[in-house]
């Protein structure tokens, strides 16, 4: 009985897993055709040639993958750590520096995450530009980092919750400072979480379009998705095989950061749910 | 990286300038134009070129050095990707510094919205050079709002059938003098297995191309009336013309619905459909799919279906317009005259096909020529496209509306009920 | 004065969080909130209209099929990429090769929607489920599946269920993997079944993290704009469009920011109102 329950849940979740594969795996399959064989063929087919390495090439100088690439990555990087690092400080302070109405501070912060994210665009467009900040580096940092806020505090700020009050009144009897107490106490304990944020939020920032399109203009300065959303519209020049290489490539990073984070990520989520 | 930019543009301006000293001799240079190898020896120009069109970024690369040899300009590209973040960042703009230099645009209405609101910059006086220099004259037209002409063309196109050649040879057809004569090639087409038209509803602007050319070539100064408000949608001439279009829905003249950028051009070279009506634009598609003007497709324009309709043709002109807040605005608009001269108009015919804009650059497509040629022969009348002749509220529903007719023909008059809905509540505002 | 004094240090950390969100979208909420009393339209300076806007959104009969599609997307996302979440954790939980199998349910979640949209386009078109249809000999079973209402949000929801059900299911075996061990043993020694386990024990223990996965399914499914605007901008003539893609299109297709804003702040207060229950339990219920 046991064993045949066993068998049918396989049979299951291989058959959903193959579905789940499925999509992934053709256009896998077609970015290693060459044009030709694609045309002829269908996305069905079975490639006739291994052209995968002359796409991504063809990807990365005719469609100019390479410099989104960077730039995604530079803001990925450094607009997950800032949001983390603000958040982090600010669930501290929420949680245990006593803040008088310290609930309302925040469902202030947590406010950022209800509203629809297209109503950001106008007000945010205009006020770029009249800070000077439209299509320039600092300001593609300073919102991803600003976005990414909300639901860092949501998390760490539950997390923290489950921190036992004693460990930070011990260190402040030992005269610790508050940032030393920060430091030293809370941040060796918020690590796991914040493996999951950084997956996250990086994620988050590297697959953005809109905002992507709004406030930038310049090549230096735009994210990958632009690009690529660029190399669609121009697919028929540089073909549909260019393109799905062009997808592979902008996924990796994403999807690799999932298997090596994924031990922590479920050692945070763990302890993140349970708060 | 900024300083890298800094030592390839000085090097740039150096080079052309030395191009400019050693190149031309003085008699030349006074025999040109008045400004323009006079200004490239001054000072640099440089602009930045807003477009929604992903081919011009090709073309901005390729014309670079075309204008800093002629002009002394170069153009930095802001690509978009999509119509909506687009346009949104050039309207946007306008009230703000970052106001684009050069902008791509629609005429039409689309036009008229922006020149009413004093945004445009005024280029009738520059318009007098160039039209010496040799732009086409008419082309001043579709780009004027109470009298004064604002940017430049990029690009002419007009609304017309492509049809696959070997289809036609196929089965003994010849291009449609009338009306009846292209009901005569629908059924033998159809008798054949040939689905005669291909349609396409994707995006909601494909709705307006068959009832835009069922009106004009029945009545033109009727549409000319409708896109204005000052005719219903209800009327029985908007009624005869949806009823003729489900007729032939009826008769299966119509494909079922192919995406126009990926499945109509294959559909096309294999024969499975035998014509598709659409802008000329829509030829780079079908060379795409491996085929060669003149030789495997042709192009001719919808016959009349009413004999007192007469000679009509749509057409579509995407201009080139200078923001009246530009930093740099005078710059901006010798950027854009510098864009019209010979060398850079042809290298614009490559990128967007169509029509020349100038009248000593020749169409070197065939299908083009003879389209144009025709045209000029048949004293047509030439009407604008119903997604700029009319304004943006009422094309953009007005289409959508027609999309759900596409699909349920037999809903054509709830159809033009909604949009005559619509429509008086616009007109009723914008009085 | 006071409450600075006390709670200055305090403040010093919240603050840059605080103010970062405050700058970004909190005053854009009010900009939007001041402009949907308008008729601005980014070119001309704008006129106040009161609460036409507002009133717009009841009258025409384009939003109310806006209105029903998001009813469907929230109904649907509650049940399916939250059901099939929940299956699959229990599936995989005590399955031999769990980490491969959760590697490739998560993996779209990775994929941004960009190229899930482009992916799906493919699947969706004639040379994708069509051709195998053709194949093997359903031909009558083709269809313009993106462009024919109802199938294209279907579709669409297909799309969305393969990307989301992947979190979900993480979520859920993070929690079953808390659940303590004793309720389970003593049932088993009562000799009860399997099914009735998990009825009568697991869910219930579950519960807290059923709601904060129905909570996050619910406001998210309220906001569906990407995968919508991606595959079929909410056509045809209107018919897959939900609110967020009715305002999008009123904003940045026609430029009626003083509508798209009304309409935004509408959006807004529906899905503040609908999850009010959610964050009363996960917020301020531990607040």
């Amino acid at each position: 009985m046991n064993r045949m329950i066993t068998g049918i849940t396989y049979t299951f979740v291989v058959v959903l897993a193959i579905l789940w594969i499925f999509p992934i795996f053709l256009v896998l399959m077609n970015s290693t055709k060459s044009l030709v064989d694609f045309t002829n063929g269908t996305i069905w087919s079975w490639p006739k040639s291994f052209h995968f390495f002359q796409n991504v090439k063809d990807a990365l100088v005719v469609g100019g993958i390479l410099k989104y690439l960077k730039n995604s990555f530079s803001y990925g990087v450094i607009g997950a750590f800032a949001s983390i690092f603000i958040a982090a400080i600010a669930a501290y302070g929420l949680v245990f520096l006593r803040l008088k109405g310290s609930f309302y501070w925040f469902l202030l912060i947590y406010s950022g995450t209800i509203f629809p994210f297209q109503m950001y665009l106008v007000p945010l467009f205009k006020g770029y530009q009249i800070f000077g900040i439209y299509d320039s580096f600092v300001g593609m940092c300073l919102f991803y980092t600003a976005i990414c806020i909300p639901f860092c505090v949501f998390l760490l700020r539950n997390f923290m919750t489950t921190i036992s009050r004693e460990y930070v009144e011990a260190a402040q009897m030992d005269g610790f400072t508050t940032f030393d107490i920060f430091l030293k106490i809370i941040v060796p304990f918020i690590k796991p979480p914040v493996s999951v944020l950084f997956l996250f939020q990086f994620t988050f920032i590297w697959n953005d379009l809109v905002f992507g399109l709004i406030l930038t203009r310049s090549e230096s300065i735009r994210p990958i998705m632009t690009g690529l959303a660029a190399m669609q519209g121009i697919y028929f020049s540089t073909g549909v095989t260019t393109l799905m290489s062009a997808i592979v490539i902008t996924s990796i990073p994403t999807i690799l950061l999932f298997i090596f984070l994924q031990k922590n990520f479920i050692k945070g989520m763990q302890v993140t749910v349970k708060a | 990286m900024k300083k890298q930019l800094w030592s390839a543009t000085s090097l740039i301006v150096l080079l052309s300038l030395a191009a400019v000293g050693c190149g031309s001799n003085q008699a030349n240079e006074s025999a040109e134009s008045a400004d323009s190898n006079g200004a490239s020896a001054t000072k640099a120009i440089k602009a930045k070129f807003y477009f929604d069109f992903p081919g011009l970024s090709k073309y901005v690369t390729d014309v670079n050095p075309i204008l800093q040899q002629t002009d002394n300009v170069t153009l930095e590209s802001v690509p978009f990707t999509d119509t909506t973040s687009y346009q949104t960042a050039v309207r946007v703009g306008f009230t703000t510094q970052e106001a684009p230099d050069l902008f791509k645009w629609w005429n039409g209405f689309k036009l008229k919205e922006i020149a009413d609101s004093g945004n445009l910059a005024d280029m009738t006086e520059q318009w007098k050079e160039m039209v010496t220099d040799g732009v086409v004259p008419s082309l001043a037209d579709p780009l004027t709002v109470n009298g004064k002409v604002y940017g430049i063309p990029a690009a002419a196109h007009y609304w017309t059938v492509f049809y696959n050649k070997k289809v036609f040879a196929d089965n003994g057809l010849q291009v449609p003098k009338t009306w009846d004569d292209l009901m005569m090639i629908c059924d033998t087409l159809k008798a054949k297995g040939v689905t005669p038209f291909g349609t396409s509803i994707k995006d909601s602007w494909q709705g307006f191309i068959w009832f835009e050319d069922l009106l004009v070539h029945s009545n033109p100064d009727f549409y000319d009336k409708l896109v204005l408000g000052q005719a219903k949608y209800t009327d029985p001439e908007v009624v005869d013309v949806m009823k003729l279009w489900k007729s032939m829905y009826d008769k299966g003249y119509f494909s079922k619905p192919l995406v126009m950028d990926k499945e109509v051009a294959p559909a096309f070279a294999k024969g499975q459909i035998g014509m598709y009506l659409v802008g000329t634009w829509f030829e780079s598609f079908l060379t795409g799919a491996g085929m060669k003007p003149d030789a495997d497709f042709g192009s001719f324009v919808l016959p009349a279906i009413k004999p007192e309709a007469g000679n009509v043709v749509i057409s579509e002109i995407t201009p080139i317009l200078v923001s009246q807040n530009a930093k740099n605005r005078d710059d901006a608009i010798k950027a854009a005259v510098a864009l019209t001269k010979k060398d850079a108009s042809a290298k614009m015919l490559e990128t967007f096909g169509g029509l020349p804009t100038r009248t000593d650059v020749v169409a070197s497509d065939p299908v083009i020529k003879s389209l144009s040629d025709t045209i000029a022969q048949g004293n047509f009348k030439v009407l604008t496209r119903y997604w700029e002749a009319t304004p943006s509220e009422l094309s953009e529903y007005g289409s959508s509306e027609f999309i759900r007719f596409m699909l349920k023909p037999e809903a054509y008059m709830e159809v033009l009920n909604n949009i005559q809905a619509k429509a008086d509540k616009y007109w009723a505002d914008h009085k | 004065m006071g409450y600075l004094k006390k709670n200055g240090e305090a403040l010093l950390y919240v603050l840059p969080a605080a103010l970062l969100i405050t700058v970004f979208f909190i005053s854009s909420v009010l900009y939007t909130f001041v402009i949907s009393f308008t008729d601005w339209n980014g070119l001309t300076t704008a006129h106040w209209v009161g609460l036409k806007n507002y009133l717009e959104v009841f009258s025409d009969v384009t939003y109310v099929t806006s209105l029903k599609n998001t009813f469907i997307w929230v109904v649907i996302s509650l049940i399916f990429p939250v059901g099939l979440g929940l299956l699959l954790s229990i599936l995989l939980q005590k399955l031999k090769g769990q980490r491969f199998f959760k590697n490739i349910f998560y993996m779209p979640y990775a994929i941004s929607l960009t190229v899930v949209g482009v992916v799906w386009i493919f699947l969706f078109s004639d040379s994708g489920i069509n051709y195998i249809l053709i194949q093997i000999g359903l031909d009558s079973w083709t269809k313009s599946w993106l462009l024919t209402p109802t199938y294209n949000t279907i579709a669409m929801i297909i799309a969305s269920v393969w990307q989301g059900a992947g979190t979900n299911m993480l979520l859920f075996l993070v929690g079953l993997g808390s659940l303590p061990k004793d309720p389970f043993e003593a049932a088993a020694i009562d000799g009860a079944s399997r099914f009735r386990m998990f009825w009568s024990i697991t869910l219930p223990l579950l519960n807290p993290i059923t709601i904060v996965v129905l909570g996050l399914s619910f406001v998210n499914s309220f906001k569906i704009f990407d995968i919508i605007w991606v595959m079929t901008q909410g056509g045809p003539y209107r018919s897959s469009e939900t609110l967020a893609v009715t305002m999008y299109r009123e904003s940045f297709m026609l430029f009626h920011f003083g509508q798209g804003a009304a309409i935004s702040i509408l959006l807004t207060i529906l899905s503040i109102g609908a999850s009010w229950f959610y964050l009363r339990k996960t917020i301020v219920g531990e607040g």
